[in-house]
């Protein structure tokens, strides 16, 4: 593959690029599923696409092929070339990273043994298993097991060359529940990177906990509540609003804390770090999209706002240096992306965050649709529990929850002693209590 | 011819050989130019083209696929070779010689393609820029977004089909953001159609500037919405998406096959208000939604889902009828050769009432009213939904009140049909994308104004 990538990069310079940038992604991927006790789909595939960023007279061309024949990427590096031309001139992006060796990345990578038969037979055993254990399950209509091996790998006219591995296994199920004419449904999944490390009974155990209780849920009366989300559903509303971390956003306008720089977003004692390679997280990740080495990054330091995600072209906008957060796929433009989340921790003990009446909030509907990441307004559909002193006194669905992220960091209450993770061990918090959250209900 | 017709012959007969019931080969090649605007300059400008193959094989009601980049014939008979692995020492199947018959079908029209160079375009979004920034001195950013794509696909299967379409997209997206002080709101709109240059010709751009600048400044100075439970009226066009989230999906045979539905075994029976009506259709000319033939290679069809609040008939594909045995509907849809096809919609929509807006507030009274929807989400199991409004206005005393923010719907998908109690007379349609189990793909939404008498309103207030 790097030869290829040379060789395109090598046509680009001669057909008259001022410097160019390639990103290749590669991967396999297997997934089944399995329904009614048999196998229900079962799929295949290996994949590789080329991405070609070129420069000529500070105007920026992009194009992809998902051919590597030798004609299929000197159409590829036309063009770009040919899209340069046309595009306005960009004083700030420029191909700048030049490393002195090689950067090979693995430890992400799949590490999985594990044949087809076993995973058939773990699909099938998540879906008896839920079927088992209450007989009130109708169905498990989502129920498989995916696994995905991928490569990436950068290269840039100035010599600069990486690659990285990222594999994944990941089991899923869920349970359909009807009691009468009530329904409920709850999905759970697990991620590893060995098949035989993967908790069968942890995903069983959260499918039917909650889709079992939420069977007798029912909305809670409307009005302001304090509220403790789960770790998936809080990492979930940040990434709604990463917007407001982004440099290329705070440029473009579309980051309402673009003028927020060094000065109070959250309460005072609120640190949000961007971790490349956390200790605890899933996936490292050790070069961003331009080829430069990433490290920690402080967005938020005791409530002050510290810093924005950049890439090389934002630093130079804002006469800064690059963070590392470079964000470009074989098919898009540069922009920044994040790594993995921790919010450091406070210092109450879980008990004391869970003290009195709170909504606890395991699930979320429509995030994406219910917040506004300009105006900062979401409100969007929840389930999960009214709770008193820690203990779930009320199973609770079918209300919304609304708020404005503007204020939402102001409106801690409590910060726990001990870290959480959520699914994808990607974001790392304590447990948040969040105060004067309006909840529509019955 | 995107596959030589030999190598789609071999490699399906081995398919068969191995005991397969049913193999099909889908082959893509789609050529795609993105443009990107915002901050009054053209940011980057990107094409490429997407390559590869599809196959299916199908034993008894089990599907297996396999995709590649490759089109080598080698590479394709390892492909079956891999998905037949697990099975064919269970099934025995013996070689076939096929005769691939070129499907004939009617085609449905599209807005033609029109090479149009690449200045004409910058010129088009440099227009459309002035014209929202000279609405109003609180625009803050305007950013443009075209999207031109043409796919190409051909499909041969073991039961000696062969067919083709070309079917050429364009859309464009406008997004407004207006400030005043530490105060911001956006709006939006992604006009798009099967065709070329000359559907964005079409387009009256001042009227999309006068509509997205309207929409921002009004969400800016909105109140708090009130939460609680409340009779709704949602405007045209994109109001529709809560009949495609909420209703639509569980028509699909992905759904029903599961019986994850609550429609599953409802057939026949009433299921919404008497004066709901609603259809799924393939066959409009120009709509976004619309193909010729499905990506299975059946011809489109318009398909009645409910007739004056009746359940008449499911979206389904191949795989959906050997499960269920409902009728194909032409509906076997997939994003690219990435994914296998699965009972997908088209243009769906509420069809055509009497009301007018007029009837619809008088007898509302007080409540609210949705001028234009956001997008929204629907659990398929227990068909509980959401969806956000970007422009919303309270109604009192029968009369639109003053404008509101941050308002969501939420309720069942069951439910919420036999809510509707009055369907205007103003349908309309809008494009968008439709994201499921075969990916992201076209379709179009619509409805006339309709009047809901009553559903949960979330909000701040």
């Amino acid at each position: 593959m790097k030869n290829i990538i040379k060789k395109t990069i090598d046509h680009a310079m001669n057909s008259g690029a001022d410097s160019c940038d390639i990103i290749v992604s590669s991967g396999e991927a297997m997934s089944l599923s399995a329904q009614d006790g048999r196998l229900d789909q079962y799929k295949l595939s290996k994949t590789a696409i080329l991405g070609l960023r070129v420069i000529k007279n500070k105007r920026i061309g992009l194009s992809y092929s998902e051919s590597f024949d030798e004609d299929a990427l000197k159409f590829a590096t036309k063009a770009a070339i040919e899209n340069a031309e046309f595009s306005d001139i960009n004083e700030n992006e420029s191909i700048s990273i030049k490393n002195s060796s090689d950067s090979i990345f693995n430890d992400s990578a799949l590490k999985d043994t594990s044949s087809n038969e076993e995973k058939i037979e773990f699909a099938l055993k998540l879906e008896s298993e839920i079927k088992k254990r209450d007989s009130r399950v109708t169905a498990t209509p989502y129920n498989g097991l995916s696994i995905s091996n991928n490569r990436s790998f950068y290269m840039n006219s100035l010599g600069t060359y990486a690659e990285q591995g990222h594999g994944s296994l990941s089991a899923y199920t869920s349970a359909l529940l009807k009691d009468g004419d009530k329904t409920s449904m709850h999905y759970a999944s697990l991620l590893g990177r060995d098949l035989k490390h993967l908790d069968i009974n942890q995903c069983i155990e959260e499918t039917l906990e909650h889709s079992i209780n939420w069977l007798q849920a029912k909305p809670v009366p409307s009005g302001k509540y304090e509220v403790i989300f789960n770790t998936d559903t809080l990492s979930d509303l940040l990434g709604v609003f990463s917007n407001y971390f982004s440099a290329k956003d705070a440029i473009e306008k579309t980051n309402p804390w673009e003028t927020k720089m060094g000065q109070s977003v959250a309460i005072e004692n609120f640190t949000m770090i961007d971790s490349p390679f956390y200790k605890d997280a899933f996936t490292h990740d050790y070069i961003d999209s331009e080829g430069v080495l990433r490290k920690d990054l402080t967005l938020i330091d005791n409530g002050v706002l510290k810093s924005f995600y950049h890439n090389t072209a934002t630093a130079k906008h804002f006469g800064v240096t690059t963070t590392g957060h470079a964000h470009r796929g074989a098919k898009s433009s540069l922009n920044v992306s994040s790594t993995n989340w921790l919010i450091k921790p406070g210092k109450h003990t879980d008990s004391e965050v869970k003290d009195g009446t709170y909504l606890e909030v395991i699930d979320v509907m429509g995030l994406h649709s219910g917040g506004d990441n300009i105006s900062g307004e979401f409100s969007f559909g929840a389930s999960g529990y009214l709770c008193k002193d820690g203990k779930r006194i009320q199973p609770v669905k079918e209300i919304t929850i609304a708020g404005n992220f503007n204020k939402l960091l102001f409106g801690i209450t409590r910060m726990g002693a001990d870290l959480k993770h959520n699914n994808s061990m990607g974001t790392f918090s304590p447990l948040i209590r969040f105060s004067d959250l309006y909840v529509a209900g019955k | 011819m995107l596959l030589q017709k030999e190598v789609a012959h071999d490699v399906i007969a081995y398919a068969i050989s191995l005991g397969a019931d049913f193999c099909e080969l889908f082959i893509e090649k789609t050529s795609v130019q993105n443009i990107t605007y915002n901050s009054k300059k053209i940011k980057d400008i990107s094409s490429g083209i997407d390559s590869g193959i599809g196959v299916r094989l199908i034993y008894g009601e089990m599907a297996l696929y396999a995709y590649s980049n490759s089109s080598k014939k080698e590479d394709l008979l390892d492909m079956v070779k891999k998905l037949a692995a697990q099975f064919s020492s269970k099934h025995t199947g013996v070689m076939k010689t096929f005769n691939f018959t070129p499907l004939s079908y009617k085609e449905i029209k599209y807005l033609p393609k029109k090479d149009v160079l690449l200045p004409q375009k910058i010129e088009t979004f440099k227009k459309l820029d002035s014209l929202v920034r000279e609405k109003s001195p609180l625009i803050s950013q305007v950013s443009l977004f075209l999207i031109q794509k043409e796919q190409n696909i051909e499909i041969y299967n073991s039961e000696g089909l062969y067919a083709a379409e070309n079917r050429p997209y364009i859309r464009l997206f406008a997004d407004v953001v207006a400030a005043d002080g530490n105060e911001q709101a956006s709006a939006y709109t992604g006009p798009g159609r099967r065709g070329g240059f000359s559907f964005i010709e079409s387009l009256d751009l001042n009227q999309i500037a006068e509509q997205t600048t309207k929409q921002a400044l009004v969400t800016l100075k909105a109140r708090p919405c009130p939460a609680g439970e409340m009779p709704v009226i949602i405007e045209n066009g994109f109001g529709g998406v809560i009949f495609h989230e909420a209703c639509g999906h569980l028509l699909e045979t992905t759904s029903v096959e599961k019986k994850s539905s609550v429609f599953w075994d409802k057939k026949g029976e009433m299921i919404a208000h008497p004066s709901v009506s609603a259809v799924d259709d393939g066959t409009n000319d120009n709509l976004w939604g619309s193909l010729s033939i499905d990506d299975e290679g059946m011809p489109t069809q318009k398909t009645q889902l409910i007739k004056d609040g009746r359940l008449e008939n499911f979206i389904c594909d191949k795989l959906g009828n050997i499960k269920t045995g409902h009728m194909r509907t032409g509906s076997g849809r997939r994003q690219s050769y990435r994914f296998a096809p699965a009972s997908r919609m088209r243009n769906t929509y509420i069809d055509q009432g009497k009301s007018t807006l007029d009837d619809m507030l008088q007898s509302v009274g007080n409540g609210l009213y949705c001028a234009s929807m956001g997008g929204g989400s629907v659990n398929p199991g227990t068909g509980e939904f959401n969806f956000s409004v970007n422009e919303g206005y309270m109604v009192k005393n029968g009369k639109i009140d003053h404008a509101i923010k941050g308002a969501t719907l939420i309720g069942k998908g069951a439910e919420i049909l036999t809510k509707i109690s009055m369907v205007g007379n103003n349908l309309e349609w809008t494009a968008g994308m439709c994201g499921s189990v075969s990916g992201s793909i076209p379709t179009t939404v619509g409805q006339p104004a309709i009047k809901l008498d009553s559903i949960l309103v979330g909000g701040q207030a």
